[in-house]
């Protein structure tokens, strides 16, 4: 009788500690009008150059021409909403869509206005050689343009991206524009309650076919308001791969935008520079100011075809 | 403790601790790998969502554990009673100058502490895989639209909450059919009974609405009586504790991921340990009062026989008359339904009879 007791007295305190654990708890930490201002952040925090509407009405306007066409489905006419639309990208290739002059079409709009130089480079890329498992990357202005021999005794594979969006935040727009000086695409912001995050990404990354011979390398910059607290870079590629003097110089760029010393930027330079050159193993770093976490080794189980992930991480201590 | 009684069942009992320790293993690696592809997927896509993504992984693993755990509790009552149920062992093992308690209680303590161990060899693993991820998931949090909820959902607290409550459930279900192997005579039997008996109560109450629905006694869609009886059924069925959560934990709708916790969990926990008590002191009953001359019947106990030929009855009912409705699906006058469903009941009658009967001289 006393053990019974003292087993549901037990129970019952048990189940006082954890009586907490209720939705209301969670209520209790959440303030809605804070969440509100965040999501309405949000929603403010990209948006659209008046000249580049002008670009996506252009784009809009060809539905008109071309859709009584016979060779062109009119669900594959391209049609950007400006206000519903939250990837603010738009992405067309010669294989979807099969009216050639309605792809011309698309091209020169583009050619005019955001990526000079388009009209001839497709020109002269659909019907270059391109080796096997080898593809053609490029960035034209603001359009990331793939191409791929896909065989059968036709023209390339040509895709072609277009990020339209930028920042509203000029300090933000500003420094993305130091540290990428336009090699590398803007992805996304998140506004969070605690720090804000800019992804942006290089050209392999941009584009939605990878290709595991180039890397591909995302940028996480978490601000809180002005300060950078922590930047991230997000790298794949295959083992022993080089990168390309872009990505130097924009992590090149990074480095200046921290406080750091020179010493310490050689060091960091020269670490990602060998990134996928020498066996390197997960690092910890501790430099005056901030930490650096490199993980080479954390989800190389489970990517195929050799692929390695970089984890690098400067964060401030 | 009897040092040979106890050397003989943790002999029996060798092979079971390894199973459970490698569907601990299992469950961790699961657990593991799941958080590595949603690493991979942030170099491919970027973060986007607001997420708790430990406990979003977490709830992927949960009906997993549940579901390994269950079968492991049913090999395992199959494996502690089958020598002492087979004829010749049984009567041996009687025939000892050991205490029936004695055996009772190596039995329970083994069983428990097995399936403890196997919990307790789960939480660390992931808690330890968690510790691993959290260099990458805390970026996460810390963009989040409210930090704290998300950290909070996260937290090595919250993760072995809900590990706790599914252990409970699993020791309720194992310790349920602990109880009913001391009521059967044939360990099988003893299994399949307990398995039914458990599912048995939301059976009833939700079929039996729908059958006195079918018979326009009353109208489900009508009566908030008969909806918030439904709702309590949820509550006779404790596999249903650890799938049943609370979406509405953020004040408001978005497209991002929300956070979903195990709803009134402190009730359940209560409940769970409760089931497991009297579970363990009826057994204990049922062990004290069993005596060799019903040795050779199925079920044991007068009361028990009385009681699974009334179920029975209820139970056959009740299945006729779902199978006609929700299987069958065909549309017949009320008159030969309850002719059908009472046809069912008295077939079950009749077979609870015989099988209650076998044994009797």
């Amino acid at each position: 009788m006393r053990k019974l007791l003292y087993v549901l007295g037990l129970s019952l305190i048990l189940t006082g500690c954890s009586s907490s654990y209720t939705s209301s708890e969670y209520k209790d930490i959440i303030v809605p009008e804070k969440v509100d201002y965040i999501l309405d952040s949000n929603n403010k925090a990209m948006y659209i150059d008046d000249d580049l509407k002008e670009v996506i009405f252009e784009i809009n306007n060809l539905r008109e021409k071309y859709k009584d066409s016979n060779d062109e489905n009119e669900s594959n006419l391209l049609y950007i909403d400006i206000y519903a639309n939250h990837d603010l990208t738009i992405n067309f290739d010669n294989e979807s869509i099969n009216n050639k002059e309605y792809f011309n079409d698309v091209v020169g709009i583009l050619d005019k206005s955001v990526a000079k130089g388009l009209k001839d480079y497709i020109e002269e890329v659909k019907d270059k050689e391109i080796e096997d498992n080898k593809i053609a990357l490029r960035k034209i202005g603001m359009v990331a343009v793939y191409a791929e021999d896909r065989g059968e005794n036709k023209e390339n594979f040509i895709s072609v991206k277009f990020n339209f969006a930028s920042l509203k935040d000029k300090y933000y727009s500003d420094l993305l524009n130091k540290v990428s000086k336009d090699k590398y695409f803007l992805n996304n912001i998140i506004m969070g309650e605690k720090l804000n995050m800019i992804d942006f990404v290089n050209l392999n990354n941009f584009h939605p076919i990878y290709e595991y011979g180039y890397f591909s390398i995302r940028y996480n910059m978490y601000l809180k308001d002005k300060d950078i607290e922590k930047v991230n870079i997000l790298m794949q590629g295959k083992d022993g791969l080089k990168l390309e003097q872009d990505d130097i110089d924009v992590f090149a760029n990074l480095l200046d935008t921290l406080e750091l010393k020179e010493k310490e930027k050689d060091l960091l330079l020269n670490d990602y520079k060998e990134i996928l050159q020498t066996k390197t193993k997960n690092k910890n770093i501790s430099l005056d100011n901030y930490k650096v976490l490199i993980n080479t080794t954390k989800g190389n189980n489970y990517s195929g075809e050799g692929r390695k992930l970089v984890y690098f991480s400067i964060e401030k201590s | 403790m009897n040092k040979s009684i106890l050397k003989h069942e943790i002999r029996s009992m060798k092979w079971m601790i390894l199973l459970s320790i490698l569907a601990s293993l299992f469950l961790t690696i699961m657990f593991s790998t799941t958080l590595d592809s949603r690493y991979i997927n942030i170099f491919s896509n970027g973060i986007y969502l607001n997420e708790a993504l430990i406990q979003s992984v977490l709830r992927d693993i949960n009906e997993m554990t549940l579901v390994i755990f269950t079968a492991l509790s049913i090999i395992q009552i199959f494996m502690q009673f089958r020598s002492e149920k087979s004829q010749e062992t049984g009567r041996f093992l009687k025939s000892l100058p050991v205490k029936k308690e004695e055996f009772f209680k190596i039995k329970l303590s083994t069983g428990l502490i097995n399936l403890s161990l196997a919990f307790i060899v789960l939480a660390i693993g992931l808690i330890i895989v968690r510790a691993n991820n959290m260099f990458w998931i805390k970026d996460i949090h810390s963009i989040s639209y409210s930090s704290k909820a998300f950290i909070k959902a996260d937290s090595a607290i919250s993760l072995l909450k809900e590990l706790g409550l599914i252990y409970l459930v699993v020791l309720s279900f194992y310790t349920f059919l602990f109880m009913v192997q001391y009521s059967f005579s044939n360990v099988v039997g003893g299994i399949v009974t307990g398995i039914l008996v458990w599912l048995a109560p939301i059976f009833i109450v939700t079929s039996s609405m729908y059958t006195l629905d079918r018979l326009s006694f009353i109208g489900i869609y009508n009566s908030p009586l008969v909806v918030s009886l439904l709702n309590f059924g949820r509550w006779l069925l404790p596999w249903s504790y650890v799938l049943d959560r609370d979406y509405n934990v953020l004040p408001y709708e978005t497209n991002s991921t929300q956070i979903s916790i195990i709803s009134s969990l402190g009730i359940k926990y209560t409940i769970a340990l409760l089931l497991i008590l009297i579970n363990i002191i009826i057994a204990y009953k049922f062990n004290k009062s069993s005596k060799v001359e019903n040795e050779n019947k199925i079920i044991v106990f007068k009361s028990i026989r009385k009681i699974f030929i009334f179920g029975v009855t209820i139970c056959s009912g009740l299945l006729v008359s779902t199978i006609l409705h929700d299987i069958i699906m065909i549309q017949i006058p009320t008159i030969i339904y309850s002719i059908l469903i009472l046809l069912g009941g008295f077939i079950g009658y009749w077979i609870s009879q015989k099988i209650t009967k076998v044994g009797n001289i």
